[in-house]
């Protein structure tokens, strides 16, 4: 018996098609808009990174050294390679720097989740500094999920910027306390703690409200705005909710302002992506000028990350028919032609070399293929109907 | 239609009364039998043991649940707290024998390497380790309090309602760790994808213990 790691996962099969469907997919929606493929090395140096990494973060890091002895980590996070890569091969009048990637990260796993090794996709849009890289990514994202078959696929939009003003006018220690809440989504602790404070009723109630500030994009930006004035981050959200319901994808946007995201980087406009057949949030991301200007750049840098393989396992692909291919007594040679034929007419077809056409199709059976071809009789038949029904190749 | 995750045991009947007092239809779940998923009205209710319930919620099979706040520390579930419902009220409680209590009171040194029985070791680890005390752990699923006693282990930690097991078994609190108590909370995906539902009932929850003594706890 051959045993894994704990925590780690072999993806093939149906799954590992999936997936590499989903990564195609990603791939040829953001290449088509700029978006070059980018590959990080698989471990990144901790004197680089530590400082910015919020705290909570660093705990997830898993550090290994390497040959040469330098102190690293396993990759866990690809945004900061990608600002790294921008600050060091490209001139500001290169700029913008669109990469997309998909690979494994790394990160110690929080029970009940169990896995440390994750697949995720991603895009970044750096050092842009006008506006639309959010209507940009946002819309290019949604457009990816209906691609692999996501129909509903929901975005909820948050403000960085948006939370920290409203909790600036409090003293730091209690900011930290409601700020850590909305983290931690202890809404109960975010309400006790303010219940507590002496605030004055003009600050109380609109910071009361703000959990209660999701739901339908347009109800809730007059309701915040009501509550906290035309502010800069309302705007902004304003202006994208704006442009992408332009583009017909209002019905998949949702507010939240109370939303907060782990990385503490995280700068302006954020979100996450939610899909109704997944339990759990599939990514997100968000506006992250702040760490730009670690790196001594000036301008927007956006992206996100998804969970390729909770994507994948909800992509719904309506793609060439697979099916498995009897070679018979033909040569290969022949076999190889016949079934070009049929993949011009929309199969896709996996070769069965076997002796006994019973064989053949006992085995696509098992392997779980609709389709059956006999390449010698150069006919296609539904697994499910054999004797019933055949289509002339 | 909503998916409210119920914890089985004592705690459930309280859990109903929550769920009467936001007007929740629990006249199925009352004559529930060994029924573990019961429709009525427009919610499902699943039926799972208190440690499990998070869990449902975390991903995402359950809306909305009510969990005790020592299972959801336990499992480290990500889930929303959405209010206390002041149900379930206990304490999770390092305990131990007066001879082992009172080494507690002298030099950190003097508790190294102690063993400590609790069902609940990813609490009891981060109190340890936050505090720099170096202990080895005994997972039991129950009757902990019998531990000290046999030798199994020096402490416990373990939940306390009124303290009378502790007594019963010659153990004292040597500290408090965390209060609990029933909390009402939703799944992440829930609280954006059903914001509507769910809002409504904590509307019910905040109208209803502002009536007082209807439900005791601090409402969202």
């Amino acid at each position: 018996m051959s045993r894994q790691a704990k925590g780690t996962r072999t993806l093939g099969g149906k799954e590992g098609e999936r997936v590499e469907r989903c990564r195609r997919v990603f791939f040829e929606t953001f290449s088509a808009y700029g978006y070059q493929p980018f590959f990080a090395p698989g471990l990144q140096l901790l004197e680089s990174a530590w400082e910015k990494l919020p705290p909570r973060f660093r705990k997830r890091l898993i550090p290994v050294y390497t040959p040469s002895g330098e102190h690293c980590f396993l990759r866990a996070d690809l945004t900061l390679a990608a600002v790294a890569y921008l600050s060091s091969h490209f001139s500001p009048q290169e700029r913008p720097l669109r990469v997309c990637y998909a690979g494994p990260l790394y990160r110690a796993p929080i029970p009940p989740e169990t896995d440390f090794e994750n697949m995720q996709f991603g895009a970044e849009l750096l050092g842009w500094e006008g506006q639309g890289a959010d209507v940009e990514v946002i819309a290019l994202l949604l457009r990816s999920l209906r691609r692999i078959g996501i129909h509903s696929p929901v975005v909820v939009l948050g403000h960085a910027a948006f939370l920290k003003e409203s909790l600036s006018c409090l003293d730091r220690s209690l900011s930290s306390i409601l700020t850590l809440a909305l983290l931690e989504r202890q809404y109960e602790a975010y309400f006790d703690a303010l219940k507590e404070a002496p605030l004055p009723r003009e600050i109380q109630d609109p910071l009361t409200s703000l959990p209660y500030l999701r739901g339908n994009a347009g109800r809730i930006l007059k309701e915040a705005t009501r509550l906290f004035g035309e502010t800069q981050p309302l705007l902004d959200l304003s202006l994208i909710v704006e442009e992408l319901e332009e583009l017909g994808l209002g019905e998949n946007l949702r507010l939240d302002l109370a939303l907060a995201r782990e990385l503490g980087y995280y700068s302006g406009p954020v979100f996450e992506i939610f899909s109704g057949s997944a339990g759990f949030s599939l990514g997100g991301g968000g506006r992250y000028d702040g760490l730009l200007e670690q790196y001594g750049i000036v301008g927007q840098a956006l992206g996100f990350g998804l969970d390729l393989r909770a994507v994948a396992s909800l992509s719904r692909f309506e793609g060439p028919t697979p099916a498995v291919a009897w070679c018979g007594e033909l040569s290969p040679r022949v076999a190889l032609e016949r079934a070009d034929d049929f993949i011009s007419s929309g199969y896709r077809i996996e070769l069965s070399w076997q002796e006994s056409r019973e064989g053949a199709i006992q085995l696509a059976r098992a392997r779980g293929y609709g389709w059956w071809i006999d390449l010698p009789a150069c006919t296609a038949y539904p697994l499910d109907s054999i004797e019933r029904e055949e289509i002339e190749c | 239609m909503l998916t409210l995750c119920l914890p089985t045991g004592r705690v459930l009947d309280e859990a109903v009364e929550v769920l009467e007092k936001l007007d929740i239809p629990t006249l199925r779940l009352k004559e529930r039998g060994r029924s573990l998923v019961i429709q009525e009205g427009g919610f499902r209710f699943l039926l799972a043991k208190p440690m499990d319930v998070p869990v449902y919620v975390h991903y995402g099979i359950a809306d909305l649940a009510l969990a005790g706040s020592d299972v959801i520390w336990e499992t480290g579930a990500s889930l929303v707290e959405l209010a206390d419902t002041g149900r379930g009220v206990c304490r999770i409680v390092l305990a131990g024998p007066k001879k082992v209590a009172a080494r507690f009171l002298g030099h950190e040194s003097q508790v190294m390497g102690l063993r400590v029985a609790t069902k609940y070791p990813r609490i009891a680890e981060a109190y340890f380790a936050d505090r720099g005390i170096q202990v080895e752990f005994v997972h039991l699923n129950g009757s902990i309090e019998m531990a000290p006693r046999l030798g199994l282990s020096d402490c416990i930690v373990d939940i306390v309602q009124t303290g009378s097991t502790l007594k019963a078994n010659a153990l004292s609190v040597i500290a408090e760790i965390a209060p609990v108590s029933l909390k009402f909370v939703a799944s992440c995906k829930s609280l954006q994808l059903a914001w509507d539902g769910i809002e409504e009932i904590i509307g019910k929850f905040s109208s209803s213990s502002r009536k007082a003594g209807d439900l005791d706890g601090k409402a969202v």
